[in-house]
Parts: structure tokens; sequence; C-alpha cells
């Protein structure tokens, strides 16, 4: 009887061991998994960055549609996609832009001419252009006439792995 | 009896972790190797830089790019058909790349409120700043035209 208990009491030492000895297994691999994908991060780096890029177009696009209207008043700016063949819902979606006219900030501006989105006064930040996380902006000034025209605007926008 | 009862656990218990090894180095292996050709990064590049090309055009534009690395990238892969490599979406106003044989593409969108056009892949239709054969995209930009299911201008 003690000898059948002694070995049934050994049985049960040896699965709790043979359990931590599975966990600890898990656990390497576990760890030599986010090593793996670290170093490919690290190496590969966060992708193709453009957002700089994409800001700029939008501002240059706008301006020279500006530039090309002979009559430039609260209608123009109502109809701003339009008269400047934007899409909307892209626009909407992954830009923010900012008009001011004759503004001394057009940043903090409170009466824009036409103002889509809200993230405008992290262009102040000097650090933001090392932050990968903050957004980029671009920033357009000109004159036409006797006023004088800004436009900030921000691209937001990351490519998407779709299905197809 | 008992030593045959062990050794029978122990067999078992190793073939267990074997297969989980070789089930884990396998999955990374796949992962690494999927990532080595660059097939991802190569299609952000591909996507925006067409993304770039088509906000700065007007209607009337046409426009040619090589797109030789991404033509090596995606035979490499596997990809049978080279005109499943590059998708304008009008509708969408959205352009997508996919240089693999996976069920994912990389897609990006333009604020040009124009249409893509005409879209060709010719296989050695250009020539780089070498003089050598290159594969080429060449695409127009046309203006927006209305949508049957009620579009939003013509």
């Amino acid at each position: 009887m003690n000898s059948l208990l002694h070995r049934k009491s050994f049985g049960r030492r040896g699965e709790v061991g043979a359990m931590t000895m599975a966990v600890l297994f898990l656990f390497y691999l576990a760890l030599i998994g986010v090593a793996i994908l670290s170093g490919h991060f690290i190496f590969y780096g966060k992708g193709y960055d453009s957002r700089q890029v994409e800001a700029e177009l939008l501002a240059m696009k706008v301006r020279s549609c500006i530039q090309e209207q002979t009559v430039i008043d609260k209608l123009f700016f109502e109809k701003l996609h339009e008269r400047c063949a934007l899409e909307k819902g892209v626009v909407e979606k992954f830009y923010n832009l900012r008009v001011c006219k004759n503004s001394a900030e057009c940043i903090s501006e409170t009466q824009p001419l036409i103002g889509l989105g809200s993230k405008f006064q992290a262009c102040r930040f000097d650090a933001a252009t090392e932050n990968e996380s903050y957004p980029r902006c671009a920033f357009v000034r000109f004159k036409q006439g006797n006023d004088w025209f800004e436009i900030i605007t921000i691209s937001s926008q990351e490519s998407r792995r779709n299905l197809g | 009896m008992k030593k045959r009862g062990e050794a029978g656990g122990q067999i078992y218990e190793t073939v267990t972790y074997l297969i989980l090894l070789v089930i884990f180095f396998v999955g990374m292996l796949y992962f690494v190797l999927q990532q080595q050709s660059g097939a991802g990064i190569w299609e952000q590049y591909y996507a925006k830089e067409l993304v770039k090309i088509i906000d700065f055009s007007k209607p009337g534009d046409a426009l040619i790019l090589d797109v030789q690395r991404g033509s090596e990238i995606a035979k490499k892969n596997g990809v049978l058909s080279f005109s499943t490599m590059f998708v304008f979406d009008n509708a969408a106003h959205e352009v997508c790349v996919k240089l693999n044989t996976g069920g994912k593409r990389t897609c990006h969108n333009y604020f040009n409120d124009a249409d893509v056009a005409e879209v060709q892949l010719q296989l050695a239709g250009g020539k780089n700043a070498e003089g050598m054969d290159v594969n080429v995209l060449s695409f127009k930009i046309v203006d927006r035209q209305r949508r049957d299911l009620g579009g939003e201008r013509v």
C-alpha cells in the first residue's frame, strides 16, 4: 500500500516537472520569435514614407487653383473640391487643409477661408519632424492681387493591405 | 515494466517538442524568406510613387513608369500574370500594387479628381539610362467620368 502511494506521488512530481519544461520550452520559442521579428522590423524599418511630398503636392495644387481664379470669394471656397478637381472623400479622410487670407498666423487663425481637420498645432513643433508619429505639414504663402494667402496642408495617409 | 513506461513517455514528449520546434522554425523561415525579396516595401514604393505622379498630373497627360525592379520581384515571387501587378480603381481613387502571390495587395489613395485610363504594362517597352530594355507601365490621365451608380460629377 505504501509503495503504491509512494509510486503515485512520484508520478505527480514527474508530471509537474514535465509541465514546467513544456512552459519553459514555449517561452524560449516565443523569445526566439520575438528576436527574429524585432530584427526584421529594425532592418526593414517602417516602410516608405511619402506624407511630406503628398502634403506639398496638395498645397501646390490648391495654390495653382487659387492663382487661376479671377474671382476668389466665399462660394469658391465652399466648392473648392469641385473647382480644384480634388476628390472630396480622399481629402477629408487623409488630409487636413487650411487656407487663410491676410492672416498673421494661419495655424491659430479663428476664421480661416477653409479649415478641414484640426491637427495644425502639431505643425509648430520643431521636434515633430524627427518623430514619425507626428503628421507631415506643408506651408505655402503667396500674394494674389493685394491679398496674402497662406495654405497649410497635412497628410496622414498610410498605405493599406487589402485583399485582392 | 517501469523503464519501458518511462521510455515511452519520454519518446512521446520528445516527439511533441520536436514537432512544435519544426512548426515554429518552418513558420519563421517562411516569414523571413517572404520578407527577403522586399516585396512589401516595393509594393509601398510603387503605390506611393504612382499616387504622387497621378496627383501631380492633369487630364491629357500620358505617363510612363519604369517598373523593371517590381516585375523582377513579382516574377521571383511566382506571379504568373503581370497584368494583376498594378490595379487602378477610379471609383475609389485608389492604386493597388501586388508583387507576390499572397492574398493581399498594398493600396494607396490619390486626391486628384481624375480617372486613370489606358493602363498597359509593356515588357521591354522602354529603355533605362544605360540603354537596357526595361518593363514599363504606361497610362493616361483623363477627365473624371460619371459613374453609373449616380456619380458626383461629369
